[in-house]
């Protein structure tokens, strides 16, 4: 797993603050560690580009929730 | 709603200028546009601020606080920074000769988001009393990356800065589409029959997400910042006709970047001679960070100055100028050179601050 799934990950996660992320995956968040969701999802911008962790962990993909955890 | 307290005690500022507050208890404010000649009078207008959850603030010459207008979007706005709270009104200007404001914004449409620009007028620049439609129906996203910084050219022409749109950043390619875009229009928002394609408001191409955008004296020239991802922030001198590059490049055609985000906001060049001679035609980029984080970072919450070199290939000096050393979560955000001073505005503070020499 290239992504661990950290406290510190978790709570650093920009997911909860996406205009992707809905009402479904309410509960859900760093999918590039956990991996993609079962909810359906309306692509509307992801915030993995800005995010603190995909900067620590050198991830250059977006939409961890449709594609899955970062290789 | 203020989400940081601020004083003048939180800012570390370079030596041998001093900094005051202007006004507070602003909401979120964004971007400041001074009216270009205003009147002397206590109650005429100096400047005007936009607030990011919809509302714009008018400052008179006595510095009176007043609401010119509000409730400007047609959301609830819900404060998740980074993310989707950073949208709203952002780009203001005031047209020269009227008086009226540009101003530009996101707003909801059958669950959509996208982006437009209007035109307000007054009669005495204090209130609002009308708004036109100049552009509407862009697509655009709620989070960053919408339309952004309006300004108006030494050829009397309104340009305005557009985010890609963050949702497929090959659209700053496409030349039928307005997202990731600088456009040059009419004040009525028509085409100029001098623009690069006639039949397009296209001024040049390729940008992600240009937040600022000033004009230049010395070259009568367009400048804007531009955030990359997760690298690559950067500053341009935009040219007409001309590709930035993004989404294969953040650098082509800069003039500037930064290896590591600062997250740009506005920038301004000191040209009327606010400060000594030294700094003249240097460019004022304010580095907004990561906002929520609290206290000292080394991501943004500063205003940098560049020193542009002669031939504006490049840059030959990067100083801090300004640094948030506070313990909350703020930091500078617009920026703007008013008639005795650096202006700039702390979003989470609510708070206008100005920098000006210090006497001996
Ligand atoms: S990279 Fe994306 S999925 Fe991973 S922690 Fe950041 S915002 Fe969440
Ligand atoms: S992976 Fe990207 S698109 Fe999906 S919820 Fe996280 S930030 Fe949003």
């Amino acid at each position: 797993m290239k992504v661990p799934n950290t406290p510190e990950n978790n709570t650093n996660c920009l997911c909860p603050n996406c205009p992707t992320h809905n009402e479904c995956m309410k509960d859900q968040k760093l999918f590039c560690s956990i991996g993609k969701t079962s909810c359906e999802l309306k692509k509307q911008g992801c915030l993995c580009g800005e995010c603190p962790v995909a900067s620590e962990y050198q991830l250059h993909d977006l939409y961890f929730c449709e594609q899955g955890a970062a290789k | 709603m203020k989400i940081a307290e601020s004083t003048i005690d939180d800012w570390w500022v370079f030596p041998g200028f001093k900094l005051e507050k202007v006004a507070t208890g602003l909401e979120l404010p964004v971007n400041i546009a001074f009216v270009p000649n205003p009147g002397q009078n206590p109650q005429d207008p100096l400047l005007y601020l936009s607030e990011l959850y919809g509302q714009v603030k008018v400052i008179t010459q006595d510095l009176t606080v007043h609401t010119y207008a509000n409730g400007l979007l047609n959301y609830k706005p819900d404060y998740k920074f980074p993310g989707t709270g950073e949208s709203g009104v952002i780009g203001i200007v005031v047209e020269p000769k009227s008086g009226d404001l540009f101003l530009s914004m996101i707003y909801a449409d059958m669950g959509e988001f996208k982006s437009k620009v209007v035109r307000t007028s007054s009669h005495d620049g204090l209130k609002i009393e009308s708004q036109t439609t100049i552009i509407d129906n862009i697509p655009s996203v709620h989070a960053a990356h919408q339309v952004q910084a309006l300004t108006i050219g030494y050829d009397k022409k309104l340009y305005v800065n557009l985010g890609d749109g963050m949702i497929d950043s090959k659209v700053a390619q496409d030349e039928t589409d307005l997202r990731g875009k600088i456009l040059r229009m009419n004040f009525n928002g028509t085409i100029p029959t001098d623009n690069p394609n006639p039949e397009s408001l296209i001024y040049a191409k390729g940008f992600r997400n240009p937040f600022g955008a000033t004009w230049r004296k010395s070259d009568q020239s367009l400048y804007i910042s531009d955030n990359g991802p997760s690298n690559d922030d950067r500053i341009a001198k935009v040219k007409p006709g001309v590709n930035y590059g993004w989404p294969k490049s953040m650098r082509q055609n800069s003039l500037f970047w930064w290896e590591f985000t600062q997250a740009t906001t506005a920038i301004a060049f000191m040209q009327d001679g606010q400060f000594p001679e030294q700094y003249n035609d240097e460019l004022f980029v304010s580095l907004f960070g990561t906002p929520m984080a609290k206290g000292k970072i080394i991501k943004g919450k500063k205003i940098i100055k560049l020193k542009i070199n002669q031939d504006n290939s490049g840059v030959v000096s990067c100083d801090e100028f300004v640094r948030y050393t506070g313990v909350g979560p703020n930091s500078p955000c617009g920026l703007s050179f008013g008639p005795d001073g650096l202006y700039f505005t702390d979003l989470m503070g609510g708070n206008l601050y100005k920098i000006t020499r210090k006497e001996n």
